[in-house]
């Protein structure tokens, strides 16, 4: 063999010139980018319970002195029963409305006289209330949640000028935005029959049928210390942290309660839904269904969203922007709920004319995708991309404990992005194909189309 | 023995007196009240070492070298943005940074794209009033490459590529849109009557940035690129994991044969036009179900001398948290809105002061009327700010300062815009903490006071205008109404 190979390299100089000028080329004209495994910082955090089921976690970070307290209740809008959907917003609205002890409106007005912030927010799968105070501030932000976790007040005339402040939240960031309505509307088609099938701020005909009732017996079920994380990061102390989680939270009465969990209604064909909304362009939403978000499936879904829709080079961007021009704009969601969860991809095309054919290539390019796979360069750019984000992240011990916080609250596990981060380490291009193609299936997704209901299009 | 009998005694004295301090609790106001005593420290912002280098062309880098994190951000001001558009270019300034960051020269889109995502480098550039924003990052081994692309796409852009016709086309979709979006209404009819016939205004009106796309050319872009980008207009802030002299010998060899134009920027303050005083635009957006309002006036440019004590009195009335004074009536005892904000723009040629709201269409009239309301009770003096107001807003920014200045790159920009484009001292953000901790109340209320003019505001209502026409003539409101 070696004989033959110097044979073939005295008698074929021109090719081997030839290769050699290639060779060059590659080496000096591609960046090397063929990224090392991708590596997670270590974090030091404390982690215990109280007697009552209260997980507490501590994020140490002295650099300022600020502190962060983030209480998280593992309640959200897919626990709601039929008819009262909206209801865990409206609670999370309730919340600010005061205790005997800190009447409604004082608690803004505490935090801020000590120079700090407040909100909340309320998801699919959680509730989340959280203060930035001056560090010296802990034990009034620890005794504030201890006191409205159990004495919440529930006054009628105060909650039904709430509604009225809810509904207009409702008007503002769902009924008059073109993306949103769209967006609620085909979800539920897709989701139907399931408790994903309505958004978190509810139907409107539900939030006016909430009573203060209603709110007192929600309450009582979900804002129980066995079923909230408490999560504490900057200048801040374990030890400090644990005295007073005993002094304050540690004679709240858990509460036991079935968990909902559920499973999509099987679905045999793909859904078309339709929505006519006074709109120049149209919009195309895709839903598909996909597992928890700690399936072990979960990253290599979220790798082929990037290379198909995410980053400035994917695949719906080169083909259907750039070499079409037949959209506009395109992206991908992932939303990783502790229940089975969803994807969006979405494109917008130019013109309704052009709807057809941006589907047409779409599904070009995903058969494409199937068929070839992703090439190792678009997988070695998601991943030196995610290892940047994650130095970026370090920033912030906030957005760490965050982070850590909702693998806790959903699934058990705030080690689940290390394990995950193996995961990505141990995947190939094929394996990345062979995820995408048993949850990204025609028949089991739903098309969604936003279309101007008229014909004035740009002529306004 | 005796010593090791007196230290389990004292462990056991420490046990007790953390485990009485571990008592159940009892909820009070009283407990609340106690708790919530934080007084904080004026903050003091220390500038990081920093280096300067002027380039012959007249460009101007900072420089900071910052080993924490593997990381190289750059960030910059060049002097000119949308307030040297012409009418007849309105829009020229985005859709020049726009093109500029898909393609160069050397660079076609595919390359250009290629380069930043296998060296994971970000970049922008966006257009503002007075200035073009650039921000860019790179993990620090990719630093070289970053600053190449930077400099790549300041001296050597191409409109005249393939990307131009697609752009162009998109960026018309996108503005033909704003007349089906509520915010985009608002926007083009409060922004184009305020700014009238001034650069500031012609970008939100959308027929007249939608007739220049229609004729625009590349041509036209590399004309008012050779205009407006330039380096002497360019200030430049970097901070990371980097040696100086070897960024400083870098930054030489990328940009010290970027030669200058000879330009000569234009100078127009905005013109108040008197007409919209007291106006009220109802704009028909038949499908909504809601109003969308902002109410507002023109306001002083960004030379005001008295804007910290204007920021904390907008603050106390409108731009604070949920306990502004606004918030607490409109929200908090009205259940009219879900949010409402006053805010203030200061602009080198003319500024503006405005509150934005949204609310059931039925509710429109009875919340202007709020607003106005909690206008004229400041400004006639019969609830004025008190020292409380001013004190949570003051304790709040000393407390918040020291995590808005954390990163090196956000103390190094802020130096650098506030003594190359302001005229300011390095001291500026101290200066700032100082003032606003010198201030009293008296002093905020009569400065907040005296620009408040309520009887000028002009209203522009996005909504059902049928709706909202007959609540406007119930109560013998003059409008013109927008279809």
């Amino acid at each position: 063999m070696r004989i033959r190979f110097k044979y073939f390299l005295k008698n074929n100089k021109y090719i081997l010139n030839l290769f050699l000028v290639i060779l060059i080329l590659f080496v000096f004209s591609v960046p090397q980018i063929f990224a090392a495994d991708i590596t997670l910082p270590e974090y030091e955090y404390q982690e215990f319970k109280l007697d009552n089921g209260l997980k507490i976690m501590v994020f140490p970070d002295h650099e300022v002195p600020l502190l962060r307290l983030s209480i998280y209740y593992n309640v959200g809008s897919i626990d709601e029963p039929e008819g009262k959907t909206g209801i865990s917003h409206f609670l999370e609205h309730t919340m600010f409305l005061g205790t005997e002890a800190v009447p409604n409106g004082k608690i803004d007005e505490l935090i801020s006289s000590v120079g700090g912030q407040l909100n909340a927010a309320t998801t699919f799968d959680y509730t989340y209330y959280y203060h930035e105070v001056p560090s010296s501030m802990l034990e009034l932000v620890m005794a504030l949640e201890a006191d409205r976790m159990t004495n919440l007040k529930f006054d009628a005339q105060e909650i039904a000028r709430e509604k009225e402040v809810i509904k207009q939240e409702r008007r503002l960031r769902t009924e008059n935005n073109i993306f949103n309505r769209g967006f609620e509307e085909i979800k539920a088609e897709a989701f139907e029959n399931s408790p994903l099938e309505h958004n978190v701020i509810g139907w409107m005909e539900d939030i006016e049928s909430i009573t203060s009732k209603d709110l007192d017996s929600y309450y009582n079920k979900y804002y129980a210390p066995n079923n909230a994380l408490l999560v504490l990061s900057g200048d801040v102390r374990a030890e400090n942290v644990k005295v007073l989680a005993e002094k304050y939270f540690s004679d709240i009465e858990k509460n036991d309660f079935q968990k909902n969990t559920f499973k999509f209604p099987d679905q045999k064909e793909e859904i078309v839904h339709k929505v006519y909304l006074d709109t120049q362009i149209p919009y195309s939403l895709i839903f598909y269904k996909i597992p928890k978000g700690s399936d072990k499936d979960i990253v290599g879904l979220e790798i082929f969203l990037d290379i198909l829709a995410n980053q400035q080079s994917a695949r719906i961007k080169e083909k259907l922007q750039k070499e079409e021009e037949l959209i506009i704009a395109s992206g991908a969601f992932l939303y990783q709920l502790r229940v089975p969860s969803f994807a969006l991809v979405y494109f917008i095309p130019s013109e309704e004319k052009l709807v057809d054919d941006a589907q047409k290539v779409y599904e070009e390019v995903m058969a494409d995708l199937f068929e070839n796979g992703i090439s190792r360069e678009e997988f070695e750019i998601v991943k030196k991309q995610y290892q940047k984000s994650i130095i970026f992240s370090q920033k912030n011990i906030d957005q760490i404990a965050n982070a850590a916080a909702l693998n806790e609250l959903r699934f058990g596990d705030p080690e689940l992005q290390k394990k995950k981060i193996s995961i990505l380490n141990n995947l190939s291009e094929e394996d990345i194909i062979e995820i995408a193609e048993k949850y990204f299936r025609e028949e089991k997704r739903t098309r969604g189309y936003i279309l101007p209901k008229n014909e004035e299009g740009g002529n306004k | 023995m005796i010593k090791s009998k007196f230290k389990v005694l004292i462990i056991i004295i420490i046990l007790l007196i953390t485990l009485s301090t571990v008592t159940a609790a009892e909820f009070s106001p009283e407990l609340f009240s106690e708790l919530a005593d934080s007084v904080n420290e004026i903050p003091h912002i220390d500038n990081p070492d920093f280096s300067k280098l002027k380039l012959d062309n007249g460009m101007i880098i900072y420089l900071v070298e910052d080993e924490e994190l593997p990381l190289v951000e750059l960030r910059a001001y060049i002097e000119g943005g949308i307030s040297q558009e012409k009418k007849e270019q309105s829009g020229i300034s985005s859709l020049m940074t726009e093109l500029m960051s898909l393609g160069t020269r050397n660079y076609n889109e595919k390359e250009m794209l290629r380069y930043k995502e296998l060296n994971a480098l970000s970049f922008s550039i966006n257009s503002n009033y007075d200035n073009y924003r650039i921000s860019g990052n790179a993990l620090s081994t990719e630093k070289e490459e970053l600053i190449k692309l930077t400099a790549e796409i300041l001296k050597n852009p191409e409109f005249n590529r393939d990307y131009f016709a697609r752009t162009v086309n998109e960026n018309i979709q996108y503005y033909k849109q704003q007349f089906y979006r509520d915010d985009g209404l608002l926007d083009m009819h409060f922004f184009k009557n305020i700014y009238g016939e001034h650069p500031y205004g012609y970008q939100y009106n959308y027929n007249l940035v939608l007739d220049f796309l229609d004729n625009v050319s590349p041509v036209d872009l590399d004309r008012f690129y050779e205009q407006n980008i330039n380096p002497d207009q360019l200030v430049m802030s970097l901070s990371g994991d980097f040696d100086i002299e070897e960024m400083k010998d870098m930054l030489v060899d990328y940009f010290s044969d970027w030669e200058n134009d000879n330009s000569e920027a234009s100078f127009d303050y905005v013109n108040v036009n008197q007409q919209n005083h007291g106006k009220v635009l109802l704009v028909n957006k038949e499908d909504a179900t809601q109003a969308k309002i902002r109410i507002g006036y023109n306001f002083y440019s960004d030379k005001f001398p008295k804007k910290v004590a204007f920021l904390m009195g907008n603050r106390i009335f409108g731009s604070g948290s949920f306990n502004s004074r606004l918030m607490e009536n409109l929200r908090s005892e009205k259940g009219y809105v879900y949010s409402i904000n006053s805010q203030v723009e200061y602009h080198k040629y003319g500024g503006v002061y405005y509150v934005n709201l949204s609310v059931d269409p039925a509710n429109s009239y009875k919340s202007i009327e709020a607003v106005r309301k909690e206008m004229n009770s400041i400004k006639s003096g019969r609830e004025p700010f008190t020292e409380k107001e001013l004190f949570e807003n003051v304790n709040l920014y000393n407390a918040i300062f020291p995590k808005a200045y954390k990163e090196n790159i956000d103390i190094i920009d802020k130096i650098a815009y506030e003594m190359e484009i302001r005229d300011n001292s390095d001291q500026y953000i101290n200066r700032f903490i100082e003032q606003y901790n010198g201030l009293e109340a008296e002093e905020v209320q009569k400065i907040f006071a005296d620009e408040l003019y309520p009887e000028i505001i002009m209203s522009v209502i996005v909504g059902p205008g049928d709706k909202i026409a007959e609540v406007l003539k119930e109560n013998n409101v003059d409008y013109e109404k927008i279809n």
